[in-house]
């Protein structure tokens, strides 16, 4: 199977397979053979030796994306993959122009300091948010105006809530 | 157990008491450190937990533990009527309060001492004297320890904020007179600034410690924080055990310390830890405490507060003068004499600490509460873990965000920095965001390097655009390797008819969740 994989803002192709004698793998890296031995220490974890190179590899799972953990360094990466590339593009299209502010963590709204209808800048303070005893200010994540406000101070909200919406 | 010093003296007369059991009035990494002092000791341990704690690592560990209350810290770790109550309960004859929470709190202290349990920690009266701040200021100032100038009184109205603030000089800082941890502080650069950070500074020292009582300081230029530690036991001993440098601060709250400091020498040592004993004395302090000072470029020392317990960052002390401070904290309560003079305490090598958060600093330091996927622990020569995590747990949004402390101790300050990187290269927390590689960032920059810091250093620090390593190429290939490799053996899981953990699909999951719920 050929995967496309965004990483470190190249786009890379790589196949893997496993070899003739069905012990190791066969790899081609942006069309090229690639002699990589690969190990699973345990679940989500790699040793991976490459021309006597030996690698660390952690696959670290987070709810905004996925990353690689080479010897402590975290590199987020995308596969692009053909299934899910039309349900990505149609909620693009959908969210065009209205953007939500969503919460970025469970928390407590504390203050909201703009109103529906004001015109807002770009990093412009939009919500004060209370979690883990700190407060944090949500800022516009673009310029516009305030099209829906829908929490109020006092209000507990989950990580993903829409607390407001700029058009 | 017993440190075999010198001059110990063998005069442990039997009416000393003897603690058996310790109820710990916290949660985390510090629960779970005071809960391994205990079995050392052969003490029983009480943890006691609230409704979101049930499964935290530190009730595991304890001998017996017993339900607060529900997860909100005002009905659980901060009831001290219920913690005295399991107390009693229980047979604890002694409470160990940890760090934050109930640690400060005097009423707490005597409300122990009138139900006849021991508080491990300072008697409620010493606390008054050093534990707000701005009682800490008449105390110092009546001990002769240089402070800085500001008032010594809560603020009590505007107008007198006005008019301290224009004695004094701009820039000030507003501080809270019951505060810890940064809150209830605000910088106040001109008049035209002050009433909003007033209220603000009010408000915020309000929901934190019940108290909205803030006091003015003359805003020092580019201050290092350097504290001492000191120890005094219930016969008039008190000794410091050298300083901690804590100037890598982030909105006041401390992100890295490390001892000795770099810029202290034998004679400023003495010079600020005899005015740390004399201000513990002069309040008739017992038990471990912390002198907080600033210091100037010219080494100059202001008294800044007294903190009256266990400090977060009480480890650096422990590796560099090779003592354990909850053991004697224990043997101090039970009425033991210190079992050394000030000419035995010396400090040796360095050690240096990380605060490891469940926060993203690629994300305004917003809190990262959630399910921990994966964890890999620190080791090697020279590393300590005080952890309060385990891979499959939950952190809870509800507390301090603090998951685990990274202590590297090496022989020189160059060395330790360079073993903290190598553990933090090793360390990992999977699933959930954490400010592990700011550290790495810290610690290869230059100035910190030269311990040219100050309070400010790591906010200007932030403020540039962080200088993006170069990578080795073949780093990326092995990355992308190993995530065709990942989807690959994950892909075929869900062939097999297995749950399906593939990154693009927990994505999908978790945006379809998140989706229904808004």
């Amino acid at each position: 199977m050929i995967y496309e994989i965004e990483l470190n803002g190249r786009s890379r192709r790589v196949s893997i397979q496993p070899d003739r004698d069905g012990l190791g793998w066969q790899i081609m890296l942006d069309g090229k053979e690639c002699h990589a031995d690969i190990r699973l220490l345990q679940p989500n974890v790699l040793s991976l030796l490459i021309e006597g190179r030996s690698y660390r590899i952690l696959l670290d799972t987070r709810p905004e994306g996925a990353a690689i953990v080479v010897d402590g360094e975290r590199i987020a990466y995308r596969i692009n993959d053909p299934r899910s590339l039309r349900t990505r593009t149609n909620s693009d299209v959908h969210h065009a122009g209205a953007k939500p502010v969503t919460a970025p963590m469970p928390g407590r709204i504390v203050r909201v300091l703009v109103q529906a209808g004001e015109s807002v800048q770009a990093h412009q303070g939009l919500i004060v948010i209370e979690a883990m005893k700190m407060q944090n200010e949500l800022k516009a994540p673009k310029a516009g105006s305030i099209s829906r406000i829908a929490v109020e101070p006092g209000a507990t909200v989950q990580a993903g809530q829409v607390l407001l919406v700029i058009e | 157990m017993t440190f075999a010093y010198t001059n110990h003296e063998p005069d442990l007369a039997p009416e000393y008491m003897h603690i058996k059991k310790i109820l710990i009035a916290n949660r985390g990494e510090i629960a779970l450190r005071i809960v391994r002092a205990c079995r050392e000791r052969g003490i029983s341990s009480v943890a006691v937990y609230s409704d979101a704690d049930r499964a935290s690592l530190h009730v595991a560990h304890a001998d017996e533990a017993y339900r607060l209350g529900p997860t909100p810290a005002a009905e659980s770790y901060l009831r001290g009527d219920l913690i005295l109550e399991v107390a009693s309960k229980c047979g604890a004859d002694a409470i160990h309060p940890g760090y934050g929470f109930l640690s400060e709190n005097a009423d707490f202290a005597a409300a122990c001492e009138n139900a006849g349990i021991c508080f491990i920690g300072p008697s409620a009266n010493a606390m008054r004297m050093l534990g707000s701040k701005t009682r800490a200021r008449q105390t110092a100032d009546a001990a002769g320890l240089p402070r800085v100038p500001g008032s010594v009184r809560a603020l009590e109205s505007l107008a007198e904020a006005k008019q301290v603030a224009s004695q004094i000089g701009y820039p000030i800082m507003l501080k809270a007179a019951a505060g810890g941890g940064g809150k209830g502080m605000r910088a106040v650069r001109t008049e035209s600034e002050l009433p909003e950070a007033l209220e603000s500074a009010q408000s915020e020292a309000e929901r934190a410690f019940g108290s909205g009582d803030v006091y003015i300081e003359k805003l020092i230029d580019r201050p290092r924080h350097i504290e001492i530690q000191i120890l005094a036991d219930q016969h008039g001993h008190c000794v410091y055990l050298g300083e901690r440098e804590c100037s890598v601060q982030r909105r006041h709250q401390k992100v890295i310390e490390e001892a000795p400091s770099a810029i202290v020498d034998d004679a400023l040592r003495s010079r600020m830890g005899e005015a740390a004993v004399r201000l513990a004395q002069a309040a008739g302090y017992t038990n471990a405490g912390t002198a907080e000072f600033l210091v100037d470029a010219e080494r100059n020392f202001y008294f800044l507060e007294m903190n009256t317990r266990l400090q977060v960052e009480h480890p650096v002390t422990e590796l560099v003068t090779g003592l354990d401070l909850v053991h004697l904290q224990i043997q101090i309560a039970e009425g033991g004499p210190l079992p050394f003079a000030q000419q035995d305490i010396h400090l040796r090598g360095h050690a240096i600490e990380c605060r490891i958060y469940a926060e993203d600093p690629e994300n305004q330091f917003f809190p990262s509460p959630g399910k921990i996927t994966r964890l890999v622990q620190a080791s090697g020569p020279g590393i300590r873990e005080d952890c309060g995590i385990y891979e499959g747990w939950t952190v809870p949004l509800d507390y301090d965000p603090i998951l685990s402390k990274l202590i590297a101790y090496a022989p020189t300050r160059a060395l330790a920095i360079e073993r903290m990187l190598r553990v933090l290269d090793e360390y990992h927390v999977g699933g959930i965001a954490t400010n592990v590689n700011l550290f790495r960032r810290i610690l290869r920059d230059e100035s910190f390097r030269s311990a040219n810091i100050d309070t400010g250093y790591l906010e200007r620090m932030l403020a540039e655009a962080a200088t993006q390593l170069e990578r080795d190429p073949n780093t990326d290939s092995a990355a992308v390797i190993a995530a065709a490799f990942f989807s690959r053996t994950q892909a075929q899981s869900v062939v097999s008819g297995a749950d399906s953990s593939s990154p693009a699909n927990a994505w999908k999951t978790v945006a379809r969740k998140e989706a229904l719920r808004s």
